[in-house]
């Protein structure tokens, strides 16, 4: 190995190029595997940072991204000065918080409660039943929601029927964050939990074994097996769900959400839907709010690494 | 997985990522030209023209002028249009643009993301080279900033509409169209506003309530010639709930509905505030003040709240279902909508389908109901609905043949076409020079005649057509009579014993740096009217109404000092009459 540095350390420029060249070549199907990736990220991604600029300019339609003239921060204090940004930030985290307290473990749940159902049947059955309604749009599952808890909806009818009087759930501020919560669990929760159960499999079998053996139940083998075998991939999560924590779900809060709720769940993917295309635009405020979301979001991840690595000893990069 | 199976994978996952790429991006736009430089403002579509396929008819050259359209070149051009599934492969669209040598790309659009889409599409560079725009006061200010961008191609003089387009000429001297003085900026007006068909009643909106007679009557409680005060409107459709006349079941009868645009303001702001009539900025002793902010819209907002409270108005209305599927539904005693005799039909022939032994008309009538305050109050429109811009990428050949389509669709032919269709199939002339539809009898409504065409394959017509037809240019012939008969009645019934202040162009089309960069604040205003009314209890409303109207204040002054400043002739304000029942 030292032997091999050495002799990489004495190659010239051109001869590292070639080499370089060389193994490209010999992997050349797996890069051109990649290479779609790379072109979404590119495309997708990367090109249209050109647009951050809007956040320093006052954007006319004739001159264009480029061409529209330099404000400073004007744009930044103007958002600063909103009351309306300020409930959306509170809101977002708060959203986000929620989130990550009770639907974030959901599916780590789920997972272990599945590795413990033994009978194949009942067991595939509930994960398609549970992973289902990731396919579903939030659009379509608005509708269903909105549906179920309408004034003349299911839910209403048997309190009703049970002689209870009706719940107005969708414009009750004390309801609505509960109502994001509870549908994204319904929603993603199965989905999510593949990846905890792909993790789970992966653990050696013979320290099941082992353990029975050993008299362990099947708490302590959760507890100090599976616990541990997918504690990496937890983390890993956990530091991603951290870095897109003022990602509080756009789709699903502008399906479901109406002015008598904006108070507590207006956030800000949606205030800036609704400064961007329900009034006249202002490019530059809805580009410094996604902005300032960004960088918010780059420092929380960076954070959570430093301290996943100080006290856990394994970090996501 | 064998290495050849991984190579052509790989090979095919990268061509389809590749053409994937390829189709979402757009054809290259060109640099936006300053407006009105026709002479550079050849777009690149036009690369894009066909070569012949079917030589149009020769156009007519103008008596007076000499003036000859030429079709030879064939064009495409592009336009948004909601139901544009509806609209191709039928005779008419093939005739229209056989006529024209055109083809005309439909650009897809709902009607709920008509802002939106428009937004999106001139700050792009996306724009189609024609764009109908909803383009009410409302929109107004963002017409005029883009008008300054140089976004939009500016409309031709009147003195050479006169020479080449007479019909478009003699749409724009019409006493009562100020369409294009209130489109005007720096002397240029840039969209073609399309008149409503209903100046003999002073452009009154048609909003106004349906309602159940059927289940009044029932109830005892209808009263003559449909007139209501507030409190009986009140007392009736609390007893369309509790008493159930429709039989759909304990607590599925819904009150009163509208929809989310009217809400709450259906229910008591426009039957006691200046709102109604004035719009966001009324004056008062010889200035403006934000109507949000009079005592008259805190006043109507409380009856509101009332109504709500009590559960008589529908308690989703607030999330945007549309009131029209339930009352067709027949779980909803009173609609509050834009009742023109088009919604009439639709929501009577409607409860026809769904209810074969109803009679629509009882089922579907039109009721007068008096304010609280005892003012039947009505409100009156701008002069038009609706308009069509050009893009400033446009090129002069696709505006000429626009000038050329718009002036036909303006003129008596065009009318007919539009109304019935193609002549010799749909329409002639009789000797008298009276049009005659030829469409069939209807089978669903006795003594009407059926259109041919499917559902919805007018859209661009409707949109483009240039003016909407009034039953004076065509007789409309697949209403009944009585449909029409009843909504006219209601008109004149409103025209004549209620009260309509005259809209307000001044303030609501005023073009300067504050308003334009406000807006009329009616999006923020119904936000927070709807908040209070579902979350507040009535004692707080006022205080929490009052406080907010406070915080709007530095937002709201300068562009009431804008108004103010640049408005010479503010309004007197009219106080509205009682009407006694």
């Amino acid at each position: 190995m030292a032997q091999a540095r050495t002799v990489g350390l004495r190659m010239t420029p051109a001869q590292r190029r070639r080499r370089l060249l060389k193994n490209i070549w010999d992997s050349r199907y797996m890069y051109l595997l990649l290479l779609p990736g790379v072109l979404f990220f590119a495309m997708f991604r990367y090109v249209p940072m050109y647009g951050i600029q809007l956040a320093w300019k006052e954007f006319t339609a004739n001159l264009g991204v480029t061409g529209s003239p330099w404000v400073g921060w004007e744009k930044f204090r103007f958002l600063f000065a909103e009351a309306d940004f300020w409930n959306s930030l509170r809101n977002t985290l708060v959203i986000a918080g929620m989130q990550l307290l009770f639907v974030f473990p959901f599916p780590i749940i789920l997972a272990i409660l599945f590795n413990e159902v033994r009978q194949a049947g009942p067991k595939r059955v509930m994960q398609i039943v549970l992973t289902f309604p990731h396919f579903l749009s939030w659009v379509i599952l608005s509708s269903i929601i909105a549906n179920l808890l309408g004034n003349n909806g299911m839910v209403n009818n048997i309190i009703v029927a049970m002689g209870g009087e009706k719940v107005n759930f969708l414009m009750n501020k004390a309801v609505f964050r509960w109502l994001l919560i509870f549908s994204l669990m319904w929603k993603e929760s199965g989905w999510n939990a593949i990846l905890y159960m792909a993790t789970i499999t992966s653990i050696d079998p013979s320290l099941y074994e082992a353990a029975t053996i050993d008299g362990a139940n099947r708490w302590h083998k959760v507890r100090y097996i599976t616990w541990p075998g997918i504690a990496t991939i937890v983390t890993a999560t956990f530091i991603l769900r951290i870095g897109s924590i003022m990602d509080a779900g756009y789709m699903q809060v502008l399906n479901l959400y109406n002015p008598a709720v904006y108070e507590v769940g207006d956030i800000l993917d949606t205030y800036i839907y609704r400064i961007t295309f329900e009034k006249a635009p202002d490019y530059g405020v809805s580009t410094a709010v996604g902005m300032f979301k960004g960088v918010v979001n780059a420092v929380l991840m960076l954070t959570a690494e430093f301290v996943s690595r100080k006290f856990n000893g394994e970090g996501l990069f | 997985m064998s290495k050849k199976l991984t190579r052509a994978l790989a090979c095919l996952l990268a061509l389809c990522m590749l053409w994937i790429a390829g189709c979402s991006s757009a054809p290259a736009q060109q640099t936006t030209p300053p407006a009105n430089d026709q002479n550079a403002t050849e777009s690149g579509n036009e690369a894009e023209t066909q070569p012949e396929q079917e030589q149009p008819v020769a156009p007519e050259t103008q008596e007076e002028t000499g003036y000859t359209p030429d079709f030879s070149e064939k064009l495409s051009i592009s336009s948004n249009v909601q139901n544009a599934e509806a609209v191709p492969g039928t005779a008419l669209w093939d005739y229209f643009q056989q006529k024209f040598n055109v083809e005309i790309e439909l650009i897809p659009l709902t009607f709920n993301e008509r802002h939106e889409k428009a937004r999106l599409w001139v700050s792009s560079g996306d724009m189609p080279d024609l764009m109908w725009m909803d383009l009410d006061e409302s929109m107004f200010a963002e017409y005029a900033n883009w008008v300054n961008q140089g976004m939009f191609q500016a409309y031709p003089s009147m003195d050479e509409l006169e020479a080449k387009w007479p019909n478009l000429a003699a749409y724009y001297q019409l006493e009562n169209n100020v369409g294009d003085e209130l489109m005007t900026i720096d002397g240029k007006w840039y969209a073609h506003t399309m008149l409503r068909d209903n100046p003999e009643y002073n452009f009154m909106s048609g909003m106004s309530w349906m309602y159940r007679r059927d289940w009044a009557k029932k109830l005892n409680l209808y009263q003559e010639d449909d007139i209501y005060t507030w409190d009986e409107w009140v007392e009736l459709n609390k007893a369309f709930i509790e008493q159930d006349p429709g039989e759909n079941g304990a607590g599925k009868t819904i009150g009163m509905g509208t929809e989310l645009f009217y809400f709450p303001n259906a229910f008591g702001v426009y039957q006691t505030s200046n709102q109604y009539g004035y719009g966001a900025f009324s004056p008062k002793d010889g200035k403006y003040e934000w109507t949000a902010a009079r005592p008259e819209t805190l006043e109507g907002l409380l009856v509101a709240k009332d109504l709500y409270d009590q559960g008589i108005i529908w308690p989703d209305n607030p999330l945007g279902q549309t009131p029209d599927e339930s009352y067709k539904a027949g779980l909803m005693g009173s609609d509050f909508n834009n009742f023109t005799v088009d919604r009439v039909y639709s929501v009577r022939k409607a409860l026809k389908e769904n209810f074969p032994d109803i009679d629509e008309n009882e089922a579907g009538a039109l009721a007068k109901v008096i304010g609280p305050d005892g003012t039947l109050w009505c409100k009156q429109s701008q002069c038009y609905w609706g308009a069509v811009i050009m893009s400033a990428n446009i090129g002069e050949a696709k505006m000429t043949r626009w000038m050329d389509m718009l002036d036909w669709m303006l003129s008596k032919e065009g009318i007919y076409f539009r109304a019935y269709g193609i002549e010799g199939t749909d329409w002639e002339l009789a000797e008298d020079g009276t049009v005659k539809c030829l469409w069939p009898e209807s089978t669903v409504l006795p003594g009407t005649q059926a259109d041919p065409y499917p559902d919805n394959s007018r859209s661009w017509f409707n949109w483009y057509g240039g003016a909407a037809i009034s039953a004076e240019d065509a007789p409309k012939v697949n209403y009944p009579q009585n449909y029409i008969d009843d909504t006219n009645e209601k008109f004149a019934f409103l025209r004549d014993n209620g009260f309509m202040r005259s809209f307000d162009y001044e303030s609501s089309y005023l073009s300067a740096e504050n308003k334009n960069k406000s807006g009329n604040f009616t999006t923020e205003v119904s936000d927070k009217m709807i908040e209070l009314i579902t979350t507040a209890s009535k004692e707080e409303l006022p205080q929490l109404w009052n406080d907010w109207i406070a915080s709007m204040q530095d937002k709201v002054q300068p562009v009431l000092d804008e108004l103010n400043s640049m408005i010479e002739d503010v309004p007197v304000e009219s106080e509205p009459r009682v009407y006694n029942k």
